[in-house]
């Protein structure tokens, strides 16, 4: 992850904590925000898989890692790091992971 | 130079074909997985998953799958784990602060809540990357001979891109089957 991300995330994290409620507030009935929150308008069935973000608790690192794979536990999805890239002149829809400019 | 992978979105033919003729992006209403955005497979096995679930369920007939250069240049990326503890503690305390009630709200609708409330994160990031855990998908017999608990093949990885700009060189990858 690269070092300006990390500060836009920072940023907006740091701003949210420190938001004063009104201004938290006021945001949100602006940008009609708390409208967002109802349940009930679904248009996915949940049996098919689950997206979960654990909890920082819930995380720990194997002893033998594998190219960053973590575990987690019952509830929570193990996941990998993004995989290395080839670069490449040219993009080649055949092929996945190149670096290439847009058309 | 631009980091791409080539992603695999499945949905009903006149889509399809609206998207590859006319541009016209299909944007998910989700509230479940990552929000509004237009959602691609990391390869073709998940896709004809995907097609086979909705045929299953007698939600659709006729589908296609479109192949297309996901851009990820302005990727937020979920398995990433220290992106991962930046959206989850946000995602916490907008939660906290705007209802006690809403904590468990669908995560679709807490990311987009915290894209709109946040133009620095909307404009930073056009594309999501997450892992689904399908634990419904029956374990390979690799991974049960190898003997090697820590390696599944039930995770299917997602890709929901955000801004139709970059979802490029798109094109039917396969034909109609009823």
């Amino acid at each position: 992850m690269s070092t300006e991300s990390i500060k836009i995330l920072q940023n907006c994290l740091k701003k949210l904590k420190e938001m004063p409620q009104e201004e938290f507030d006021k945001m949100v009935n602006e940008k009609g925000l708390g409208e967002a929150f109802e349940e009930d308008d679904s248009v996915y069935e949940d049996d098919d898989f689950t997206l979960i973000l654990p909890e920082k608790d819930d995380v720990f690192t194997l002893e033998s890692s594998w190219g960053g794979c973590f575990s987690f536990n019952s509830g929570c999805l193990p996941y990998f790091f993004s995989e290395s890239k080839n670069e490449s002149k040219k993009l080649d829809l055949n092929k996945q992971n190149n670096y290439g400019l847009a058309a | 130079m631009i980091p791409n992978i080539i992603g695999y979105h499945t949905n009903s033919k006149e889509k399809c074909e609206r998207y590859i003729s006319e541009g016209i992006f299909i944007e998910s209403k989700d509230i479940k997985w990552l929000g509004h955005g237009m959602y691609f497979w990391d390869n073709f096995s998940n896709a004809v998953y995907w097609k086979n679930e909705k045929i299953r369920k007698m939600e659709a007939s006729e589908l296609l799958i479109i192949k297309a250069n996901v851009l990820i240049d302005e990727l937020l990326d979920l398995t990433d784990l220290q992106v991962l503890e930046f959206i989850n503690e946000m995602r916490i305390i907008y939660c906290e602060r705007i209802d006690r009630r809403k904590r468990n709200a669908p995560m679709g609708k807490k990311l987009d809540a915290l894209f709109k409330m946040f133009k620095e994160l909307d404009e930073s990031y056009s594309v999501m990357k997450v892992n689904g855990f399908y634990k419904k998908t029956p374990v390979s017999d690799f991974f049960v001979e190898s003997n090697n608990s820590m390696i599944t093949n039930k995770v299917k990885t997602i890709y929901c891109v955000r801004r139709k700009e970059k979802a490029v060189e798109a094109e039917i990858f396969e034909k109609e089957v009823a």
